[in-house]
């Protein structure tokens, strides 16, 4: 009997502690969306034509890649000319409608800080899906042990470089969207460019994809990326085995 | 309400009942509350213990239920005693699942949360970790206080972006060598181009504002551009194809925000340089390994363009496109001129003289085909051995060897044979050689196709001083004048410029690229607008690589003279044009098996 009392008190008293919890915790709740609101405002492009509801561990990361962007930018991307410029001009969707391709700016480490939109024509992979993510992610695993090697390589900060990576992309061969599941591996050709800023040791590479003219020696150096540049030369050849191109070497 | 106060009680109850809990409602439950308690700033392992917790509890649970997942693989086994196991099974397993992915998820935000925290300088000046929600207020106050300026709407408000439009051309200019210019279809007058062009053409905005872009461009290509210029018959542009019933319907309205196709621009031409100061700075992007066109004392690049026609000028510039035409419904070329500076080979060292030629040979031991190295090695063109015995130019006490070596190698299969032997240079005399022959099969038949022989110098002392250890310290080819020797066509001077074509096995250029018209506009449209969702970088190819492991083989330090221009073209007209237009020169001697690597890249269907 004694027994039972006192479990009905507890039980009271626990319902109690429950539900001033439970208060404490809905507050919490609200504050949080306030914040996740607020910081959805400062990151997402609200008018952007494929806008979706974006969740938030994508906006945390999509916010963590802003403030690096951020911090990397404003030494490196420095022009040396004067900002006479009309604004209009350069937005965003002028490139994505000018540039027959796409551009990714990574960090060091392999982080992709930023990605132009356009990136969705041509892999399928919105903008939001890949900027924060780490390359690895989206490219072939032999092909990123090529890219590293790329990034200590010092020619790349002067002059720039090819090489091919193999992309992840759901866009299936006829335009048709796959399902993110089953992604395909698709070549592209990457000029690789490394911006470097002594002294606050940042550093960042921008890989451009662009359509190069069939022919334009492009062949050449997309091949050699996959094997040892000195030992190897390419030829095309027609169904028949006859040679319809073989390049200078 | 009765579940959630079970559960929570639950974590007091050491042994789960086995009997009375109903299977393992304790995990997902736990996978539910915890991440709305979780304050993963005041203790930053706090998500880690949670996930191991539920760990135990899953566990735990399992264990204490019924049993591990291998239950399924015996069906009458164990949980015979339920009513339905079966059902309960796939419920368990289902709620596994699910506990598992949001186990993931919160894993994933709270190392996205520690990650910003570490960015945000406030938080990191805290010195303590401080709980979630104060890192997302300082993360939102942070990023108000980084926001790049110039980023606004037309009304003034905040417009996110990552970058602002100067880093966007700064990022162009960097990545693609490029700039942004307009102009104007009918006159071709350039309404609005980037300050960026000056690093890349080395001329300012005011050389080419309002000037015609036909003065800018090599004269050559200006029909080309006009014909790009020529925005669209406007019926033909919004006239769509049925396909159902096979005729052209009119497009009544614009229903795809995306361009239309046939708005797509991309062509290459030549375009002006600045004049050449070579002491300033921004030049550096021109340097040494780009054809560079002269024409009445103009220097001319090769520029590629991509763009769109647009209708009406972009915003900003109907003021300048209306000062001069008093049309303002004018269409115009929108484009990204851009340099394409890493498509270019790498120039490899030309300086060194060859010390080795390759040779093919028919069945009969004839020559097939010969480098043209071979005309500094041994002073003979491989137009004059084509069609000879290879043993006819052997030394008399070499020649027998040399024969059973070739019948040798007729034999084996895939094994290459090496053996020393003199040829006859054109003056009489007598040089040794390491030759190394195999046999190559054609991969697809399997049939016979030649004989490929690798003759490379034995130094005068018998085993060279320097033994380079793989193949590519070899000099591949001829001095530098040979450069322009059989290869005067557009091809080449889009390819490469004059001095890099090192090796040039094919005397012709490729079939498919009309030499007149190599870079010109008509063949880069086709790759430009293609639909967009075709990855414009899938090209078609079938590439082999004939790949050379390490190969030791003495090299001669021999000088030779510079007789090697008249090499190239020789070269050039005795190879032969049709199968046996190239080989590894300097590679496949050092295959033993003959092995052909080839890549098959995806292909893209078209």
């Amino acid at each position: 009997m004694v027994e039972d009392v006192r479990s009905a008190k507890k039980r009271v008293k626990s319902s109690q502690v429950r539900e001033t919890a439970r208060h404490a915790a809905k507050s919490r709740r609200d504050k949080e969306n306030d914040l996740f609101a607020e910081l959805e405002a400062e990151v997402i492009k609200i008018n952007a034509p494929n806008f979706v509801h974006v969740d938030r561990i994508t906006l945390v990361r999509l916010a963590v890649t802003l403030i690096r962007l951020r911090r990397c930018v404003p030494t490196l991307m420095k022009t040396a000319l004067k900002d006479t410029e009309k604004k209009a001009i350069w937005s965003e969707d002028q490139i994505t409608n000018c540039l027959d391709g796409f551009i990714i700016i990574c960090d060091r480490s392999g982080t992709l800080l930023y990605i132009t939109e356009c990136v969705s024509q041509y892999l399928g992979l919105n903008q939001t899906d890949m900027v924060g993510q780490t390359l690895r992610n989206f490219v072939n695993y032999d092909d990123y042990g090529n890219f590293q090697e790329a990034l200590n390589d010092r020619g790349a900060i002067s002059e720039g470089r090819t090489i091919v990576m193999h992309m992840t992309s759901v866009v299936g061969p006829r335009g048709r969207k796959r399902s993110s599941k089953s992604p395909i591996m698709k070549p592209i050709t990457f000029c690789l460019r490394i911006l470097d800023d002594k002294k606050t040791e940042q550093r960042i590479c921008l890989l451009l994809a662009t359509a190069t003219p069939i022919c334009s020696g492009g062949l050449y150096s997309e091949v050699t990326s996959h094997f040892s540049p000195s030992s190897t030369f390419v030829t095309r050849h027609t169904c028949d085995m006859k040679f319809s191109y073989a390049d200078e070497r | 309400m009765n579940r959630l106060y079970h559960s929570v009680d639950y974590e007091h109850l050491q042994p789960p009942p086995l009997v009375h809990a109903p299977p393992s409602s304790q995990p997902s439950w736990h996978a539910k509350l915890e991440p709305d308690v979780t304050q993963l700033g005041r203790q930053p392992d706090r998500a880690f213990r949670f996930s191991s917790e539920d760990e135990e509890s899953i566990v735990g649970g399992l264990a204490g239920v019924s049993m591990p997942k291998y239950s399924r693989l015996e069906p009458g086994g164990y949980g015979g005693d339920q009513d339905d196991p079966l059902s309960s099974d796939k419920e368990r397993y289902a709620r596994e699942n699910h506990s598992e992915i949001e186990r993931r998820r919160r894993n994933k935000m709270t190392h996205y949360i520690n990650e910003l925290a570490d960015m945000v300088p406030q938080c990191a000046a805290l010195g303590r970790k401080p709980d979630k929600l104060t890192i997302l207020r300082m993360a939102v106050s942070h990023m108000k206080s980084i926001r790049g300026t110039g980023n606004t709407n037309t009304d003034g408000s905040y417009k996110p972006s990552f970058l602002t439009d100067q880093e966007l051309k700064h990022l162009i200019l960097e990545a693609a060598n490029g700039f942004l210019f307009v102009v104007s279809c009918e006159t071709g007058r350039v309404l609005y181009v980037a300050d960026s062009i000056f690093p890349v053409l080395n001329m300012t905005q005011n050389d080419w504002l309002d000037r015609s872009l036909y003065d800018l461009i090599h004269p050559d290509d200006i029909d080309k551009v006009r014909d790009q210029l020529s925005p669209n018959d406007s019926n033909s542009l919004n006239r769509v194809l049925d396909l159902k019933t096979g005729t052209v319907k009119k497009e009544s309205h614009q229903t795809s925000i995306r361009m239309h196709m046939s708005c797509r621009r991309g062509f290459i031409c030549r375009m002006r340089l600045g004049q050449a100061n070579m002491g300033v700075g921004p030049f550096h992007r021109l340097r040494n390994r780009r054809p560079v066109f002269t024409v009445n004392g103009h220097q001319y690049v090769i520029v590629h363009c991509t763009g769109y026609i647009k209708k009406c000028p972009p915003q900003g510039l109907e003021g300048a496109a209306e000062g001069a035409d008093g049309n303002a419904a004018n269409s115009c070329l929108v484009a990204i001129g851009r340099l394409q500076v890493a498509n270019m080979p790498p120039c490899s060292d030309l300086s060194q003289p060859p010390s080795q030629f390759m040779t093919r040979h028919g069945q009969d031991g004839k020559f097939t085909f010969v480098d043209q190295r071979v005309a500094s090695i041994l002073g003979m063109t491989s137009q004059e051995l084509i069609g000879r015995l290879w043993w006819e130019i052997a030394h008399p006490l070499d020649q027998q060897a040399l024969k059973d070596a070739f019948s040798q190698v007729m034999k084996l299969k895939d094994h290459s044979i090496s053996l020393s032997c003199r040829f006859r240079t054109k003056n009489g005399d007598f040089v040794p050689f390491n030759v190394s022959a195999y046999k190559f099969l054609n991969p697809y038949s399997e049939e016979f196709e030649y004989v490929v022989a690798t003759h490379n110098l034995a130094s005068a002392q018998g085993s060279g001083e320097s033994i380079p250890t793989s193949p590519e310290s070899y000099p591949p080819s001829l001095g530098s004048g040979a450069s322009g020797g059989g290869l005067h066509n557009a091809w080449s001077a889009v390819q490469s410029q004059g001095g890099m074509e090192p090796y040039a096995t094919t005397a012709q250029p490729p079939p498919f690229v009309d030499p007149t018209d190599a870079y010109g506009a008509q063949t880069a449209p086709g790759v430009d607008q293609q639909a967009p969702h075709q990855d414009p970088n899938a090209q078609h190819m079938w590439a082999g690589g004939y790949m050379a492991d390490s190969l030791v083989l003495p090299l001669a330090q021999r000088g030779y003279g510079d007789g090697s221009s008249d090499g190239a073209s020789t070269g050039a007209q005795g190879s032969d044009p049709n199968w046996t237009a190239a080989s590894a020169p300097w590679s496949a001697g050092a295959v033993p098996s003959g092995v052909v690597r080839s890549a098959n890249y995806p292909q893209e269907p078209r």
